[in-house]
């Protein structure tokens, strides 16, 4: 059973949901990652999601082009993410999702990479600039190295294909809770509730929701209707100030999530 | 999607020039940055085999200095902006920045169709610099009173290469992709 798995069958038993963080690889510092990975690890996250810095991050908001844009300046590659990985591993518990857009891992080769990928202990990968319809390839490799390919549902996917992407994606599905790119809202949109038991009515997988969650109460108001919450621009941006920040801000988040308290690590 | 709407150049660019001279041009020359116009112009005559197609893609500075964006001439197969199709990247896949005097051909990567026309043969794919370009465009704007954008006037460069190899009567299409009023601020220093 692959290690997303687990987690989330463990939290379902004691009734919690996931708190999934993401960080661009080698930021702020490629020498400083490891460390922050750990901090944060304790401070709340249940799963990682570990972004590879792209020059063309079209998904992505303000925050996280900066940072992937900060990243890449330090030098930091693919093959550098699977080494930090590889070394991070054996460190955290929480499960590692490489989350990358399909051209660097183009560029390495898909059997290459999945192949690595699984040497490094990577649980699961996000490609946000992969459909279902051309996942095949990346399907299989994946499944062989037994590592969950992760796919993205957004407010405007249509019930047809809504079904093929429930059917497709392992470890979770990614509910993106608005039609935009990744950055903080205000509030989360009005739409999501809808969207959200839409979703529920296509997989018994976990669901996780992301892009613009960015407060506790954004986290409590989404929390009944999801399995995790994922958090990135937010955390990005507490990051920018210290790591010390952030970790506060991963305990709050944390809170809200799970109001009823003590968290097991493992 | 974008070549279905950009080939309403190719369609009337076909039904007139069989209604004006009767017959089917011999060559279609067409700037290429994404490749939106050019793919506009060519789709329609695609099936027309006797008809050449030749895409002009921004070599800048010139393919070695490295400042240029002739993704096709100098590109690999990668995946950008949600196609399968050749693009300029380094070995990590990070895509390059590119440069050329006219910003709508200042581009990466080229739509996924100009790379199968190329990888077919079906069309022939050449560049021409910023230099060539400017010579282009004031070529037009003697001879024919005419201003074309930065764009097409890498199309235009061509045809002085082209024209060697052409007779008299030979029929060439070259899509006038835009108007050069836009492009005055950096002909003003460029021309200088």
């Amino acid at each position: 059973m692959n290690r997303i798995d687990q987690t989330f069958a463990r939290l379902k038993r004691s009734r919690r949901k996931a708190l999934i963080g993401y960080l661009t690889a080698g930021f702020p510092t490629k020498a400083g990652f490891a460390h922050l990975v750990c901090a944060l690890e304790k401070a709340g996250l249940d799963l990682f999601e570990i972004g590879v810095p792209f020059s063309d991050p079209v998904g992505d908001g303000m925050t996280i082009q900066r940072s992937s844009q900060k990243a890449l300046a330090n030098g930091v590659t693919l093959e550098w993410v699977l080494r930090a990985v590889s070394a991070l591993r054996p460190q955290i518990k929480a499960p590692i999702i490489l989350m990358s857009y399909a051209n660097p891992l183009a560029a390495m080769g898909l059997q290459r990479f999945f192949a690595r990928a699984k040497a490094a202990g990577v649980d699961g990968v996000i490609i946000p600039d992969l459909i279902p319809e051309e996942g095949k390839p990346f399907d299989q490799l994946a499944a062989k190295n037994g590592i969950a390919l992760i796919y993205l549902a957004a407010p405007t996917t249509t019930r047809k294909r809504l079904k093929r992407i429930a059917r497709a994606t392992r470890g979770f599905l990614y509910a993106v809770s608005l039609t935009g790119v990744t950055g903080a809202r205000k509030t989360v949109a009005a739409g999501v509730p809808g969207f959200l038991s839409q979703i529920r009515r296509f997989t018994s997988k976990p669901v996780a929701v992301g892009f613009g969650i960015s407060t506790p109460s954004q986290v409590q108001s989404v929390r009944k209707r999801v399995d995790g919450v994922i958090v990135g621009s937010a955390l990005i941006d507490q990051l920018e100030k210290s790591v010390q920040r952030a970790g506060v801000f991963v305990a709050s988040l944390q809170k809200a999530l799970n109001p009823q308290g003590v968290r097991h690590a493992s | 999607m974008v070549r279905d709407f950009q080939s309403v150049i190719g369609s009337e660019a076909r039904r007139q020039i069989l209604q004006v001279e009767g017959r089917l041009p011999h060559v279609l020359v067409a700037c290429v940055g994404g490749g939106s116009n050019s793919m506009g112009l060519f789709h329609p005559f695609y099936k027309d085999r006797s008809v050449r197609m030749i895409g002009v893609e921004p070599a800048g500075r010139g393919l070695r200095s490295g400042r240029h964006a002739a993704s096709l001439a100098r590109g690999s197969l990668g995946v950008f902006h949600g196609s399968k199709s050749i693009l300029l990247q380094d070995k990590d896949g990070q895509v390059l920045g590119t440069h050329s005097i006219s910003a709508g051909l200042d581009y990466p990567g080229v739509g996924p169709e100009h790379a199968y026309y190329k990888a077919t043969g079906r069309a022939k794919y050449v560049t021409a610099t910023d230099a060539q370009a400017l010579d282009g465009f004031k070529w037009l704007c003697r001879l024919e009173g005419i201003i074309p954008a930065l764009e097409p006037s890498h199309a235009i460069a061509y045809l002085k290469t082209l024209a060697r190899s052409l007779k008299p009567k030979d029929i060439v299409i070259v899509c006038l992709s835009g108007r050069g009023d836009k492009d005055m601020p950096i002909l003003e220093k460029a021309l200088k």
